[in-house]
């Protein structure tokens, strides 16, 4: 069909379809035919059902299942989708609905072949002439990046998809990561220690180091990325920080309260099967550490860039990868050991 | 774990005592609680030598014996305590604990105390008079080794075997109950009362032999011949070196050096002054959870006056000694906590969560030295959070899944990191089975500890491969002629004398480093 076709076939409702889709239009997330039968006197659901498969043959009307009940309904699209999909064929409808309805976190192209019932090869054609026609795209997401994705082409893929701020082209981009941390963790260290007296500590009720959100503002002030940054990420930064014991935290004085000893480690104890559970669990977790809010101030450690070095891995022992093997009167033994020989030589 | 020890003590006694002494050890070692006719027809050695062996191992508190009768006759059973052959290792390090805390001659006389395992004040004053000391000088080093209880007097039951010391007293005790078999009930009580009076005992002798209550007649004989006025000073009192309360001033020191770097040198004087004023009552390292708390006023007075306190926007002259106890309650390592509010506040340093931050700290650098950064950042996000899968893991450390798979699999491999198997069904399916991981600190101080011995072992053969490979070197430079100067070594000669000496020192330095490796793994 074409698109004079499909606008032909607009002028030609008739006033009783008019009037039903006046009535769809009016519930945005769909209506049942009882609810219909109430608004419309003298109207049986023949004649309903009738006029309502005229308006959906004419791409006025979606057809969809309520609820948990499944019972149907409709719900009246938007003059735009309309035209779009007004020069749709069936299959090529099929499709669409089941992309559109996958939204930005995109629909795996296997699971989509499955539910759109259709022919491998049909599907297959099918979804190449969408994407032709810019309607639909395909995104690989991080996690799983030899499974292709489909999302509508004007949507931008969710996080989960991207990988968020810290994904270039699909990789963990583990150089920026590392710069920009160590850019803020030189801004903590300013704020750590007093500037006037050497070797001086603050007392411990100063309450001026940084929180995540003073640290958002120092990166995006300072142009040090033109990624954008939000306070999650630059709380997941922090907490890499904290954990390699470069900075400790203190709960800020007056925030709502919490054991500053523990993590907060409580995880939901949903069944996770597969991995895509187990991201949106995780983004779940992301979320909640962003409503804390500024609970955190950031305080760097002393002591810990300078490494107290361990006696054994200085040795060769400690680094050893024959040290399964190694016994004295063996092939590998202390005596003649070329580690030891090349250590020895070596200060 | 019992090899590498064995190997270890073995070299440890080849070099302090040479090759027989370290044979009849190791007999011991190897076979355990033996007789003296045990031991002559297995080593091979005449009984003399065997019997002289044992003397120098009696003597240097390594061995003991127990006389129990076996019918008619009375058979002596010797046994071997490893762990004091292995703390050998450590003298450089208990030789400058002993300088720090008694200063230069008490230092001198307690080296002398090592070199015979046992010696009375007599012995003593003579090795370790230095030029022009005066007779109550060297008294006075000496009491100052007995007042820090580095140094104490031997019990004639030093020498026996605690266990058979322990079997002979619950004999003795049922004997006095009738001599009828008793319950286990009744068993376990009596074992908990002989426990109870034991400790009252031992607290007896830390106090210092001139506190002591007097317990047997024989000692009130002696005390009236003796013709010192001084009791301590009595020829046929024996003294040895107390390495339990070595081990507290040493661990004591470690935490105070773990303030320090932590925050600056004010607050390791702040951690150390605050454990000097209970060390006293310290007896060893495993006894206390925390110190004594002390005052923050009375802190304040004994605190070191060179080194300052200083705190940001204080004005001069406050004390800070409140704020640096403060800050250090504050930290994350959490070393002081706030016992009560009496006096200005009463602190103390949590000594067992001390040690295992030092364990901790180790290990960690370990991991950082051994797997790098990020295998660092998931050991320490694993010991936060305890337990956690490989997705969360990745996310929190912020690598990729592959690289922290890597790092965890390499951590395991090492002993450093471990899985749980958390099954959903009953038939344990590996697919239908969570698998945390998670890192036991105590778990990791054997692995580590075995690795330790290990490396430490090969260290010793190491250092006496080099030697022995310059043998006939060794030989001229004592010949001599050459000591006297009358002829030469050649360039090579020397070069090579020079590189050995390089060489030895190295390997000895690490030795010493791991031997206090070892400390902090198996005694703090």
């Amino acid at each position: 069909m074409s698109k004079r076709a499909s606008k032909q076939a607009q002028a030609a409702l008739t006033t009783e379809e008019q009037t039903l889709l006046a009535i769809v239009k009016a519930h945005p997330k769909g209506v049942d035919i009882e609810d219909i039968k109430i608004q419309l006197d003298g109207w049986n659901d023949n004649d309903i059902l009738t006029h309502m498969n005229q308006l959906s043959s004419k791409q006025y009307v979606d057809f969809m299942t309520l609820g948990k009940t499944g019972k149907l309904a409709f719900k009246a699209r938007s003059a735009e989708e309309a035209s779009k999909t007004g020069g749709m064929k069936d299959e090529e409808r099929v499709i669409y609905r089941l992309v559109k309805e996958a939204k930005n976190s995109g629909i795996w192209i296997k699971q989509l072949k499955d539910r759109s019932g259709l022919h491998t090869q049909l599907a297959n054609t099918v979804i190449k002439n969408l994407e032709k026609k810019n309607i639909i795209k395909w995104v690989k997401p991080v996690k799983t990046p030899h499974k292709k994705v489909y999302m509508l082409f004007e949507l931008d893929p969710s996080t989960e998809l991207t990988g968020g701020a810290w994904y270039t082209d699909n990789e963990m981009d583990m150089d920026f990561i590392e710069q920009l941390s160590t850019q803020v963790y030189k801004y903590i260290v300013m704020k750590s220690f007093p500037q006037k007296v050497k070797d001086a500590i603050y007392p411990p009720s100063h309450s001026a180091y940084p929180s995540a959100s003073d640290i958002h503002k120092f990166i995006s002030k300072s142009g040090l990325t033109t990624v954008p940054l939000g306070v999650p990420d630059v709380q997941a930064l922090l907490d890499r920080l904290y954990y390699d014991g470069k900075v400790t935290r203190i709960l800020k004085t007056g925030a709502r309260g919490g054991d500053p000893d523990r993590m907060d480690t409580d995880f939901d104890d949903d069944e996770d099967e597969d991995e895509f559970d187990d991201d949106f669990r995780d983004g779940g977790e992301r979320v909640r550490d962003l409503d804390k809010g500024d609970v955190w101030m950031y305080k760097a450690v002393k002591g810990s860039a300078l490494e107290e070095r361990n006696a054994w891995t200085e040795v060769p022992c400690g680094r050893c990868p024959v040290r399964e093997f190694c016994k004295e009167g063996g092939p590998v033994n202390p005596s003649n050991c070329r580690y030891f020989k090349d250590w020895l030589a070596a200060s | 774990m019992s090899g590498e020890k064995d190997r270890l003590a073995k070299a440890i006694l080849l070099e302090h005592f040479g090759p027989i002494v370290q044979k009849v050890a190791g007999g011991l070692l190897e076979r355990g609680r033996s007789t003296l006719v045990v031991l002559v027809r297995r080593l091979e050695l005449s009984a003399k030598q065997v019997r002289e062996c044992l003397f120098i191992l009696i003597q240097h508190n390594m061995v003991t014996y127990a006389e129990s009768a076996e019918g008619s006759r009375m058979v002596v059973y010797y046994q071997i305590n490893i762990n004091a052959i292995l703390l050998r290792d450590r003298f450089p390090l208990y030789m400058k604990a002993v300088r720090q805390k008694c200063g230069e001659e008490s230092q001198r006389m307690f080296t002398e105390i090592l070199r015979h395992g046992r010696a009375n004040y007599p012995l003593l004053a003579a090795n370790a008079q230095g030029p022009g000391m005066t007779r109550d000088q060297i008294a006075d080093v000496f009491k100052a080794l007995l007042d820090a209880r580095v140094v104490v007097e031997c019990r004639p039951q030093d020498s026996v075997t605690a266990e058979d010391q322990l079997m002979s007293e619950e004999a003795a005790e049922v004997a006095r109950r009738g001599g009828l078999p008793l319950t286990a009930t009744e068993m376990t009580k009596l074992r908990r009362e002989l426990a109870l009076k034991r400790d009252q005992y031992d607290d007896g002798v830390e106090t210092g032999s001139k506190r002591k209550v007097v317990l047997d007649l024989e000692e009130i004989t002696n005390k009236k011949v003796a013709v010192n006025e001084d009791p301590e000073q009595d020829p046929d009192k024996y003294y040895r070196a107390n390495f339990a309360k070595l081990h507290v001033f040493l661990r004591n020191e470690a935490i105070a050096r773990l303030a320090e770097r932590r925050m600056n040198a004010s607050a390791g004087e702040v951690v150390r002054k605050l454990l000097s004023a209970s060390e006293h009552k310290m007896r060893d390292c495993g006894t206390e959870a925390k110190s004594e708390p002390v005052s923050q006023i009375m802190l304040s007075s004994i605190l070191d006056p060179n080194i300052p306190l200083p705190v940001d926007g204080r004005p001069p002259g406050f004390s800070g000694t409140l704020d640096y106890l403060e800050s250090l309650m504050q930290d994350d390592l959490k070393l002081v906590t706030k016992e009560s509010e009496g006096g200005g506040g009463q602190f103390s340093v949590n000594l067992k969560q001390a040690a295992i931050e030092l364990k901790a700290r180790m290990m960690e650098s370990v991991v950082q030295e051994k797997f790098g950064d990020a295998a660092r950042r998931i050991w320490r996000i694993l010991l936060l959070m305890q337990k956690l899968n490989e997705t969360q893991v990745n996310k929190f450390a912020l690598v990729p899944l592959k690289t922290a798979r890597h790092c965890l699999y390499a951590m395991h491999n090492a002993g450093l990191a471990f899985i749980q198997d958390v099954p959903k069904t009953l038939d344990h399916s590996a697919a239908r089975t969570f698998f945390l991981w998670y890192v036991s600190i105590p778990k990791s101080t054997t692995q580590l500890a075995q690795s330790a011995y290990h490396a430490l072992a090969n260290l010793k053969r190491r250092r006496a491969t080099e030697i022995e490979a310059r043998a006939l070197l060794i030989e001229k430079m004592s010949r001599t002629d050459i000591i006297e100067g009358d002829a030469q070594l050649s360039e090579s000669e020397a070069a090579a004398v020079e590189n050995l000496n390089r060489v030895v020192d190295q390997l000895v330095g690490s030795e010493i480093r791991m031997a206090e490796m070892l400390m902090v793994l198996e005694e703090f």
